[in-house]
């Protein structure tokens, strides 16, 4: 198992230098001078002279390579150079806001397992319901809306209407549930309808038929064959789709005024602050990986055929 | 010798509801099982023995399926039981296993708590005492490392072994009646007839009374005591092993007979055709298109059982039979 | 045959009442943007301050908004931008991703392998961080917009027809033909492509919708297309300063989208079953 992780780690590797040296070329590759762009997120003047002096001291004059090398020897020790605009470092910026948006995805996260797996379950087990028929609905409406619209809707319900949450912002934990709840609910329908076609894949299994000649109750078919047959596939599906949520969190926060890592970057796109998208770019690939081993990880557990062919391998 | 009969079915009709019109499956099945001896049910496949075990046991789905006829275990009715009375029996009083032993446990749970969970929904004994019985069971069926297989999951287990571990959960219980639905199909040879082997001598430590449905006539000729030969829906041929065997009446048992291989025979007769799909219906014979006797009146007539004594039949070459032997049994 | 076909399907299709209900009001919604010049009763851009924040009724159908345009024209206007540059986006890359992935996956040796990596790099990014590169890079507009959606989208139709072709590639009918000394061109555009369309055409349909919901997304961050040219993203954006007041101003475009994009989806989901209907 660790021989697993520590492998799946070294891949990291050439997934960074490729996302970075990708990143870097469509940088130098536009028309747009980074010199120019950085005169103008400053708010400098642009002149012929200003522009030399700010190319030297960017080091845009040396060749590319060269400059490639050097934020590379830079971002080892985590300095990505500073912002064009706040002229903060990137990376002081970058774990500023970064905490905001995990504590939003994750509250999100919560949410996504709270509304799918009940429903999904429930909605199997009761197919063809009033209950069933409801949660199609959901289903349906919640993949389809567009999730910045659903969080005005929900902020006119509840903030205004109900006067019960507050409107955006982020203060208290009353501040994160409707834009975790945004954020949420697109994937949760999607899990929700997986889920739910997964326990009546696994219903027509010969081992439920099985269950059931033994005489178990239905609690136990449903609760433990059925369920969690139905949830292995789910489990690595999950932490996929943390990654794009802390990567879809841009337009929630945007929507509550959530002062994450969202806001901070298209902030930084409307100025082309080019040192800021380089530690983004690099953030999500990193966060990418992670979530993904997370998730091989979690269904390794879950999984004996896995698991134990795993140690097979290793002893 | 008294034969204790432990269960009875008469007249069992089962059909699957589709759209159009219900499709039947099982057409007027009755049989009873006795103590301590085997029934082989035989037939092709699709002929409605896999539907008739299912029915037996509870196990199909009421909003697809009619069941019809009465079931009787130990004198008493069953078919009209709740839910919660036939999940009792089934896996206690009235045992299954299936058919294949490596789909039919759980990937994701270890053997022991597929036992032990089996066992907890029938006795209400704690964990550890369910370990214990699971144990034991596990040891009777001859199991190497019976604590060892308790922590191991299906697929780290061949499928003869399952099949053990199938047979030790089916029997913890002692059974009245124990279904096996094609037990050693999906084996390979030399352990199909040691499962075979241990399955009778536990039937006969345990006075179980067997349902035994095959397709393989050696295995039928090697386990049962009485024979029912399956065709169509129906039960075509019916009486104890000798009869079958040294008199064989119905000619679809015979086309069965002759094409079963053997050392002596230079060549298989071949049984031409398929059975009839279950969508078709027809009136007469199921069997009218493919026998080698068929008459004129074959196709015309719903076929009855004709008696004869040791012996039930049904063919109308047998009709004039029943009548000759005035009512010698029954 | 091929009429015959046709003719079964559509007769399946017309027994799915919510499927043909979601298609009449896709084509209600596509003709509205095509005739837009002729249905709307304003001219969408069109500022009059004095008209601004109108209740629905009387000259503006669906009223006004902070400038005095009208609603209505600027719902049908936005379908060309909001349905059209989806449609746009999804048409040419599915071509692009059709055209290499046949190609990838029949040839298969080092372009196939390459093309395969690129994918596993790109597609285990979500759209949004590349998208939202891509436009820090090159700047916000419609245009820069669509180019990065199309050159994320491309990758997924090469997946996803590189395996649908290598499963009809493998089937036995492809190796008479092959034997039989038919060209490879005869063979990809005869044998290879009609299998592969009728899942693409599924697929494609239930990508439009999502293509949407992206691309409103953009608008609504202000990525995409610049003000005054109507876009339902865009027109939530600008209603949602009047949430407390004229919230209609944001109930219209959303409403609007939602049930654009539930309509393909359910249309997409009857045609799958339809053409898993023709294969059994």
């Amino acid at each position: 198992m660790r021989a697993y992780i520590i492998k799946r780690l070294i891949t990291l590797v050439p997934v960074l230098f490729g996302v970075t040296i990708l990143t870097f070329i469509l940088i130098h590759m536009v028309p747009v001078d980074p010199a120019q762009a950085y005169m103008t997120a400053c708010k400098i003047p642009i002149t012929e002279k200003a522009l030399a002096s700010v190319r030297v001291e960017l080091g845009l004059d040396r060749p590319l390579v060269e400059q490639y090398v050097s934020w590379l020897g830079k971002a080892v020790q985590l300095d990505f150079g500073k912002s064009y605009v706040s002229q903060d470092p990137v990376f002081q910026e970058i774990t500023h806001s970064f905490p905001n948006t995990m504590l939003l995805t994750l509250a999100a996260f919560s949410w996504l397992i709270l509304i799918s797996l009940p429903l999904g379950f429930l909605s199997a087990v009761f197919k063809d319901s009033p209950f069933d028929h409801l949660s199609r609905i959901f289903t349906f409406v919640g993949a389809s809306i567009p999730g910045f619209w659903l969080g005005f809707l929900l902020i006119q319900l509840f903030a205004m209407k109900l006067n019960i949450l507050p409107i955006m912002g982020k203060g208290s934990w009353q501040h994160l549930v409707l834009p975790s709840l945004t954020l949420a609910l697109n994937y949760a329908a999607t899990y929700t309808r997986i889920l739910r076609a997964g326990v009546l894949e696994n219903l027509n299994q010969p081992f439920i038929l099985y269950a059931e000649a033994r005489g178990l109750k239905q609690r136990i078919i449903f609760g433990k064959h059925a369920f969690k047959n139905a949830l292995l596939p789910v489990v690595n599906a999950f932490g996929v789709s943390f990654g794009y949520m802390l990567a879809g969190s841009v337009v929630v926060e945007v929507v509550f005024a959530w002062p994450g890592l969202g806001r901070l970057i298209t902030s930084s796109v409307f100025n082309r602050d080019y040192p800021m998208i380089q530690g983004y770019v690099l953030l999500m690939a990193i966060v990418f990986v992670i979530s993904n081993l997370l998730a091989d990880i979690i269904s390794t557990l879950i999984d004996p055929r896995i698991r134990i062919g795993d140690d097979k391998v290793a002893a | 010798m008294i034969k204790t009969n432990v269960m009875e079915i008469k007249n069992l009709n089962v059909s699957l509801k589709t759209q159009g019109r219900d499709v039947p499956v099982v057409k007027n099945v009755s049989f009873n099982l006795y103590e301590g001896k085997v029934l082989g049910l035989i037939g092709e496949s699709g002929c409605g023995k896999s539907a008739t075990c299912l029915s037996i046991m509870g196990l199909l789905e009421r909003d697809r399926w009619n069941v019809a006829g009465s079931i009787a275990l130990n004198g008493q009715a069953i078919q009209g039981y709740n839910q919660e009375k036939v999940r009792r029996l089934r896996g206690g009083t009235l045992s299954m296993i299936m058919q294949n032993p490596i789909g039919s446990f759980n990937p994701l749970i270890t053997l022991g708590e597929h036992f032990i969970e089996t066992i907890r929904c029938h006795k209400t004994v704690s964990k550890k005492e369910a370990q214990q019985i699971a144990l034991e069971m596990l040891s009777k069926i001859n199991l190497p490392q019976p604590q060892k297989i308790m922590k191991q999951y299906p697929f780290q287990l061949s499928g003869g072994m399952l099949q053990r571990v199938m047979i030790a959960i089916a029997l913890f219980m002692r059974p009245s009646v124990l279904i096996a639905d094609e037990p050693t199909t999906s084996l390979d040879v030399t352990v199909q007839y040691q499962i075979l082997g241990e399955l009778s001598q536990l039937r006969d430590n345990y006075k179980t009374s067997m349902l035994l449905v095959s397709h393989d006539l050696g295995i039928i000729a090697q386990m049962a005591d009485n024979v029912a030969v399956m065709y169509g829906g129906y039960i075509v041929e019916k009486a104890s092993i000798l009869e079958i065997f040294h008199n064989t009446l119905h000619p679809y048992t015979r086309a069965l007979m002759q094409s079963k291989p053997s050392f002596t025979k230079n060549r298989l007769n071949v049984l031409e055709g398929y059975p009839p799909s279950i969508m078709q219906i027809k009136a007469g014979c199921p069997f009218a298109e493919r026998c080698s006797y068929v008459q004129k009146d074959c196709q015309k007539f719903e076929m009855s059982d004709y008696d004869l004594g040791s012996h039930t039949v049904r063919c109308l070459l047998y009709a004039s039979a029943e009548e000759a032997i005035p009512c010698a049994c029954s | 045959m091929i009429r015959l076909l046709l003719k079964q399907m559509a007769q399946r299709f017309l027994k799915r009442k919510p499927a043909v209900i979601c298609l009449i009001f896709m084509l209600g919604v596509v003709l509205g943007g095509i005739f837009a010049p002729w249905l709307a009763p304003h001219d969408p851009t069109e500022v009059a301050l004095k008209f601004k924040l109108l209740a629905p009724g009387g000259q503006f159908p669906l009223g006004t908004d902070d400038m005095g345009r009208c609603v209505f024209s600027r719902l049908l206007y936005g379908t060309r931008a909001s349905l059209g540059s989806a449609f746009v986006v999804m048409i040419i890359a599915l071509m692009i991703g059709t055209t290499i992935g046949t190609f990838s996956a029949y040839k298969g040796g080092h372009i196939d392998n390459i093309l395969m990596r690129l994918c596993d790099i790109f597609l285990s990014f979500p759209s949004l961080v590349i998208v939202l590169v891509i436009v820090g890079v090159l700047g916000p507009g419609l245009i820069n917009v669509m180019i990065s959606m199309i050159l994320v989208q491309w990758l997924w139709y090469v997946r996803i027809v590189r395996s649908l072709v290598l499963s009809i590639t493998s089937r036995s009918f492809i190796d008479a033909a092959k034997v039989a000394g038919t060209s490879d061109r005869v063979i990809i555009w005869t044998h290879i492509l009609p299998n592969v369309l009728p899942q693409l055409i599924v697929l494609s349909t239930i990508d439009l919708g999502s293509l949407i919901l992206h691309f409103s997304g953009y608008s609504f961050l202000g990525l995409g297309i610049q003000p005054p040219t109507p876009e339902w993203g865009m027109m939530i954006e600008n209603g949602r300063r009047f949430i407390r007041s004229t919230p209609e101003l944001m109930y219209y475009p959303g409403i609007l989208i939602t049930l654009v994009v539930i309509s393909l989806n359910l249309i997409g989901d009857a045609l799958r079953d339809i053409f898993d209907g023709n294969y059994q």
